[in-house]
């Protein structure tokens, strides 16, 4: 099950980062890197560093591009911003996860019936 | 996908940008520490922890340098120049063995380079004309000619042919232009330049009305000869040529087509030819099909058309037609001929020697890793995964292999020329076997192939070293793996080599054996050539006996000349002029093809002496025997068992179906083997007789003189009466022409021409594969002797002598050899069947053969101990029981 896990973590992490991107806007690494722990309440007790890992893959595929900006506090930081076909595959993975999670749960339901 | 091409092309910008990418990701990984350095300071952490803290909660710099960098750019690409960059360094630092390995590499892969050229020359030439597998060249009965009447029927009957076209060549004078000149002409049909894609490049070809009896004589030439006959002036259009004492309209000129396929410079309509028996359907006059298939047709539905026709004519025409049969193959199979079984056979044997190459390389691969197993074994502690290890040494080996390839390449350029030069005439040409793409491509698809080859053994074994044990200090034992791999390579070596001398020695057997084949007649001193006479004597039945007979005369007289004859017909060697008889003292055969068929010879009275064939009974041909007289036949010794068994020949009488006449019988002559020295003897293939020429009757005079030759038998040198038989023609008739001059020595050379080409290439690959295997076998053994000088020096302080110290290393090396010996004969004695065909004389497995090519490997092997082994006994072992 560990070699699945990673991948399958990967996969949600850049699904996480497109939709951080996709709800707050350009963001640096950092900014996103906090803003996922919070959302999933520090479940996902990860280093900050391997984000980046994932946003190298998200932006060769073209989901979201990067440019260097400064941040609040007048520092040199890079941001990164979803593009038109990042929003797309965000939409596309969304309805996937919908689908699945609604079957999943009439399978468990129908268990217990 | 998209998304896969996009991933690609951002790799590489990021590669080619590397140095930028990173320091750019340094300096976001910088800001991102800050960042979360302010976030612990405003939660009230002091500045040094919480830079601390929050390295921590980043993540390892390195690490994630590292990882930025393996995903943005292109690692593989990296770590091949790494590998390759590591692998030169090697090599430098190991002259000698990367010498020895190249020069091994560049034997193997050149030697199969220079066979595959000729290969590539002969088998897969390209054809000038298109699709030419759609071309077909037809005959009867596998190789006879096809008569005209039968093609006329053809070309009525058949469904499969797009076009279809009947060609056959013959030789005529030029007169008209300059100083008479012999030309090949060949009479086609007007479809013949269409099948073959030629298109005029002046003027233009045959019409199908030009193609009948009686039509405007009219000819087209090549190029070649309009420029060197007529200026290449474009006026040569509508002007006369003169032929054979006839005039032709010249309409077309057409480029030249390479020698070998279809060589003329004149071209005549095959329809026009006036010869009156052309059109009886007995007789095919030399003349082949070509036909182009139509498109959606197969070969064999054009096969089965013909001989479905075949079947019809032979209903139609039950006397001349019975049991007809043709035969069509592909213009490529037709002219490649029965060569392709040699050179296939050839590409095989040097194949072997490659393997031979290969384990030698591999063999040096491994001894060298013996001494690298440190190396290896802290660059796998040093986190090297195992596959990392083994692409780099991969790596190496190919990086050795394409240097071989390369100097291979370099010796197969001057290889094939050799191979050129030494090749039967005909066969190659220089142009046919230059260096081209494909070549290349071989080169070095075969250099990589052989790279892997020899090197996946050994750089699986340095994979699986063992870290502890080597790491620790003076780990020998893991030797024995390597040594065991070591003498496998070598046996297998042996084997081959075994297997390679087997078969030379087999063919050079077979040589010698055709040589000492009696041909039946004395083949020393005769030289024969060809005349041609003039327009008017060669019409003209009573002229020609009487030009014949004048010009024997002359030639007789000659000094150095012993005798002469003309020889119409044949010759041996040359020709295979055919009549069929049968006895007049029973009934007449039904079928043609039940009458025995006998190779004729029409000679004045002094052939038997110029050939010195042995009269057995009766007489030979005198000059009493005169076109008035009675006509009398001499039969050979094998018609005489096979007609008249039992019986008195001398006196009978037989039928001559082509001459139409019946002839006496006079006399029994010895038999020769004309179709070659390696013919199987073969009742129906020996039957021979002979005419006196004087007897051919007037209206197949003209037509035989054509094909006819004169032979002369010299005291001397033949080459040296040449000079003086070419005035004595002149100076019977100065427009006579004589051409074509050869001795029989030439003739019967140039028909073994290919066997010695066959054997001359098995045996340089015998002795490469002999050389080779003799080094292997050195390499091995030295190798051996010093791991073993250890074991030496406790031997020799324990009381041997060095002479017990030398016969072990030998017992060694005679071991390995023999048990490779024993495996050579076992696997060549099935192997040398393939060669079955090309044998004469000799069985695949003949044990003398066998046994020669074992003792001849053996002896070398031995040799080859015998240096370290006397080494070993050098030992001093006060030195050697402290070395380690």
């Amino acid at each position: 099950m560990g070699e699945g896990r990673s991948e399958i973590l990967q996969g949600t992490l850049d699904l996480m980062v497109l939709k951080t991107l996709d709800a707050m806007g350009p963001l640096h690494g950092y900014g996103i890197a906090r803003r996922i722990e919070q959302i999933s309440e520090d479940a996902l007790a990860i280093n900050q560093g391997t984000i980046y890992a994932s946003l190298v893959r998200l932006m060769q595929r073209g989901w979201i591009s990067g440019a260097w900006g400064a941040s609040e506090n007048n520092r040199k930081a890079k941001f990164y911003s979803i593009t038109k076909s990042g929003k797309k595959r965000l939409a596309a993975e969304a309805e996937s996860w919908e689908r699945i999670s609604g079957v999943i749960g009439r399978v468990l339901r129908a268990e217990r019936g | 996908m998209s998304g896969w091409v996009s991933v690609m092309v951002s790799r590489i910008r990021g590669w080619l940008g590397m140095k930028r990418v990173d320091e750019e990701f340094a300096d976001e990984l910088g800001s991102h520490l800050e960042m979360l350095t302010e976030e612990n300071v405003r939660r009230g952490m002091a500045r040094e922890e919480a830079r601390r803290a929050a390295k921590i909660r980043l993540g390892g710099a390195e690490q994630l340098r590292e990882t930025n960098r393996e995903q943005r750019g292109l690692p593989l690409v990296e770590t091949f120049f790494q590998d390759l960059r590591f692998a030169v360094r090697g090599l430098r630092n190991n002259p000698g063995f990367a010498l020895v390995c190249i020069l091994t590499l560049a034997l193997g892969i050149g030697a199969n380079t220079a066979i595959f050229s000729v290969i590539n020359a002969v088998l897969l030439q390209q054809l000038p004309f298109p699709e030419p597998d759609r071309v077909v060249v037809i005959h009867r009965h596998e190789g006879s000619s096809i008569p005209y009447p039968e093609f006329l029927d053809l070309q009525a009957q058949t469904k499969s042919f797009e076009l279809l076209a009947l060609h056959r060549y013959d030789n005529m004078n030029l007169t008209s232009a300059g100083e008479p000149e012999r030309e090949i002409v060949r009479m086609c049909s007007p479809d013949f330049f269409a099948i073959l894609g030629i298109r005029p490049v002046l003027g233009r070809t045959f019409t199908s009305e030009e193609d009948r009896l009686g039509a405007a004589p009219v000819i087209v030439i090549s190029e070649s000869l309009w420029r060197r006959k007529f200026n290449g002036s474009p006026a040569t259009i509508g002007n006369n040529a003169t032929l054979a004492g006839q005039d032709y309209t010249i309409v077309g000129i057409v480029p030249d087509l390479p020698r070998q396929f279809v060589s003329s410079d004149v071209f005549f309509p095959i329809g026009q030819w006036a010869e009156p028996t052309f059109r009886l359907r007995g007789e095919g006059f030399g003349s082949v099909g070509l036909a182009r298939i139509k498109p959606g047709v197969t070969l064999e539905q054009a096969r089965v058309d013909l001989n479905q026709v075949a079947s019809s004519l032979a209903a139609t025409y039950p006397k001349e037609d019975t049991d007809l049969r043709f035969s069509a193959l592909t213009f490529r199979a037709s002219s490649i001929g029965g060569a392709q079984r040699p050179l296939l056979l050839l590409f095989g044997a040097v194949g072997l020697v490659l393997l031979i190459a290969c384990a030698n390389v591999a063999n040096l691969l491994l001894a060298r890793s013996t001494k690298r197993k440190r190396e290896l074994a802290i660059r796998v502690a040093m986190g090297a995964g195992r596959g990392r290890v083994i692409w780099q040494l991969l790596t190496e080996t190919s990086l050795l292999a394409l240097l071989g390839g390369a100097v291979g390449l370099v010796l197969a350029i001057w290889g094939t020329r050799a191979i050129v030069a030494a090749s039967p005439s005909g066969l190659l040409s220089a142009q046919g076997v230059e260096l081209n793409l494909r070549i290349l491509l071989f080169t070095a698809a075969l250099s990589l192939l052989t790279g892997i080859l020899f090197g996946i053994i050994p750089a699986l074994k340095a994979a699986r070293v063992d870290v502890q044990e080597t790491l620790k200090e003076g780990g020998r034992g893991a030797t024995a793996g390597h040594q065991r791999a070591q003498s496998v390579l070598v046996v297998s070596e042996v084997a081959l080599a075994l297997t390679l001398l087997a078969g030379a020695g087999l063919l050079i057997r077979s040589l010698d054996r055709v040589w000492q084949v009696n041909p039946g007649f004395d083949t020393r001193n005769i030289l024969s050539f060809v005349v041609a006479p003039s327009a008017e004597t060669a019409s003209n039945g009573p002229k020609l006996r009487e030009m014949y007979g004048r010009l024997i005369e002359r030639l007789e007289a000659l000094p150095g000349a012993d005798s002469a004859s003309v020889a119409f017909g044949n010759l041996p060697f040359t020709g295979e002029s055919d009549v069929e008889f049968w006895r007049e003292d029973r009934p007449k055969p039904e079928k043609m093809t039940d009458a025995p068929d006998a190779l004729w010879f029409a000679v004045t009275p002094d052939y038997l002496r110029v050939m010195r064939i042995p009269l057995l009974h009766g007489r030979f041909v005198t000059p009493a025997d005169s076109e008035t007289g009675q006509k009398v036949v001499v039969i050979n010794d094998a018609i005489a068992r096979k007609v008249f068994p039992n019986e008195e020949p001398v006196g009978k009488h037989i039928y001559l179906n082509f001459f139409e006449q019946s002839a006496e019988i006079v006399g029994v002559t010895g038999t020769i083997k004309d179709f070659g020295l390696d013919t199987p003897p073969d009742q129906d293939n020996e039957l021979q007789l002979y005419i006196p020429f004087r007897q051919i009757p007037d209206r197949l005079m003209a037509l035989l003189a054509k094909n006819s030759r004169v032979a002369m038998r010299s005291v001397a040198q033949p080459g040296s009466i040449a000079p003086a038989a070419r005035e004595a023609v002149r100076a019977v008739d100065s427009r006579q022409v004589m051409f074509g001059e050869t001795t029989m020595q030439e003739l019967l050379d140039g028909s073994m021409g290919f066997r010695r080409f066959s054997l001359m290439l098995l045996t340089v690959f015998a002795g490469l594969a002999l050389l080779l295997a003799s080094i292997g076998i050195y390499g091995v053994i030295s190798n051996l002797v010093s791991q073993s000088m250890h074991e030496f020096g406790v031997r020799m302080a324990l009381g041997a002598q060095r002479r017990d110290v030398l016969r072990l290393v030998l017992f060694r090396g005679a071991r390995l050899d023999l048990i490779g010996v024993a495996l050579g004969v076992a696997g060549g004695l099935p192997l040398m069947q393939l060669l079955s065909k090309q044998l004469f004389g000799v069985t695949p497995a003949d044990p003398l053969t066998f046994a020669g090519a074992a003792v001849l490997l053996s002896a070398v092997a031995l040799l080859a101990c015998f240096i370290p082994a006397h080494r070993a006994t050098r030992v001093d072992p006060l030195v050697t029981l402290r070395y380690e």
